[in-house]
């Protein structure tokens, strides 16, 4: 069962709403105290600012959970602010230490197109992976976000996306995934993409 | 290689059921809002908005049950405005399924609203709602659907609530909603140099061309569309073919 974390603020139900559509069991989790007793991957959504999600995972005692399932290698899916989260350190409002699961830094997206980034764009896979059995090599998902990683490191970036700027659009460090798109949204492309996530491995 | 322009279909509703409106007046039944959200996302529709433009004694509750029904079939972003007062109002519509929330009226008299779903569930989860009337050669602001004239500032308006931080601006003209004779791009270009947020563009779309025109001659983000796709048989889809000769961006079925 996929455990969809509720860390206070943001909307959850789509990402219930999507995994329900899917037949893919799943609970909206308050307490990641017993995950290993009852959950096999755990999603992140986000929505807010990296200091506030931040501040809200460590207020609830999630941090040092997450930090052990991750190192119990339990597949974990971070979208949008929650694959941000997933860096070293966020520059929006002050400077915030994220998770360090994936190598970057979180910063505004360099462009003068008007902001947020929001919207259908392409998704261009730069590398192979299991979770993307099924799809074209570049499709249209849904991104709404002022913030991107950056100084990404290649070998966990597995597809990128343009707004003026490159940034990485799918990050992946072993079982750790980040989404900077909204899966949830992104009609069938994103509904393969959470299919093939919940039939990931534990690796 | 940027962001796709998006089309937008607007479903205007009073009580439950579909309705077109001219000049936010003369409104007549066009259908069931449910049926009509679920043929837009089996056609995979870009996004949904959905406004209850009920006049008296408007509440969420109305929205609150539609958009419970249509989010578990509809895997776009939904967006649900019309009658939003409080806080636990939108907080009420993002647990039922919506993902942003459209506020016009009560931005006026309470900026704290906006500045409160923006910390907690992100600017990008705000569109701020302005309807207009042409008054010569400039143009009133008006909420209360349309009945009550404001006296603002725009600029000063637009930049107050751009510092608290919202995600979109939808620009609706009152002088040529229901019309289906086009938009006013006059507005559209108006409002778009007092604002760096993307703009959702409506009132007035009644064929592609008109939307052509709108994206051709104005920095628009997207259009909404409420009489093309539900009052005659037009699609988005059909919209997006036709388009796709202009050298515009779009998602397509396919991808």
């Amino acid at each position: 069962m996929i455990a969809i974390l509720n860390s206070g603020t943001g909307n959850i139900k789509s990402v219930k709403n999507s995994l329900d559509y899917l037949s893919i069991s799943n609970e909206i989790v308050n307490d990641l105290s017993f995950f290993e007793s009852k959950y096999t991957k755990l999603i992140l959504p986000g929505v807010g600012s990296f200091k506030s999600a931040m501040s809200n995972l460590k207020v609830g005692k999630f941090y040092s959970k997450i930090v052990d399932i991750k190192l119990k290698k339990f597949p974990i899916l971070g979208i949008c602010l929650g694959s941000q989260i997933l860096c070293n350190i966020g520059f929006e409002a002050g400077n915030t230490k994220g998770f360090g699961f994936i190598d970057g830094k979180v910063g505004r997206i360099n462009t003068n197109l008007r902001l947020p980034h929001i919207g259908w764009n392409n998704v261009s896979i730069t590398k192979n992976h299991k979770i993307f059995e099924n799809l074209e090599k570049e499709f249209a998902a849904y991104f709404v976000h002022k913030y991107c990683i950056k100084v990404p490191n290649e070998n966990q970036t597995y597809a990128v996306t343009s707004y003026e700027e490159t940034f990485p659009s799918i990050v992946i460090n072993d079982n750790v995934i980040g989404m900077q798109f909204h899966p949830e949204k992104s009609q069938k492309n994103g509904l393969l993409l959470l299919k093939n996530f919940s039939e990931l491995n534990v690796s | 290689m940027s962001v796709k322009k998006r089309i937008i279909p607007l479903l205007t509703t009073i009580d439950s059921r579909l309705v077109k409106s001219i000049k936010f007046d003369k409104l007549i039944d066009v259908g069931d809002p449910i049926k009509t959200a679920k043929i837009f996302n089996d056609s995979d529709a870009d996004e949904l908005i959905l406004l209850n433009i009920k006049r008296n004694n408007r509440t969420v509750s109305d929205s609150l049950k539609l958009i419970d029904k249509i989010a578990k079939n509809c895997f776009m972003p939904l967006s649900v405005g019309g009658g939003i007062r409080s806080y636990v109002d939108a907080k009420n519509l993002f647990n039922s399924g919506a993902d942003k929330v459209i506020i016009n009226s009560a931005t006026f008299e309470n900026k704290k609203l906006i500045e409160e779903i923006s910390i907690n569930y992100g600017s990008q989860s705000i569109i701020v709602s302005l309807d207009f009337k042409k008054n010569g050669n400039l143009y009133d602001i008006y909420s209360e659907c349309g009945t009550f004239k404001q006296n603002i500032n725009m600029k000063k308006y637009i930049d107050e609530i751009e510092n608290i931080g919202i995600g979109e601006i939808f620009i609706n003209s009152i002088d040529s909603d229901g019309s289906m004779k086009g938009f006013d791009l006059n507005l559209f270009n108006f409002v778009s140099q007092y604002t760096k947020a993307p703009l959702i563009g409506c009132g007035g779309a009644g064929n592609f061309k008109h939307l052509k025109d709108a994206f051709l001659n104005c920095n628009l983000s997207a259009v909404a569309c409420g009489s093309l796709f539900n009052f005659g048989d037009n699609n988005p889809i059909r919209a997006k073919n036709y388009l796709s000769n202009y050298n515009l961006d779009f998602k397509l079925v396919n991808q």
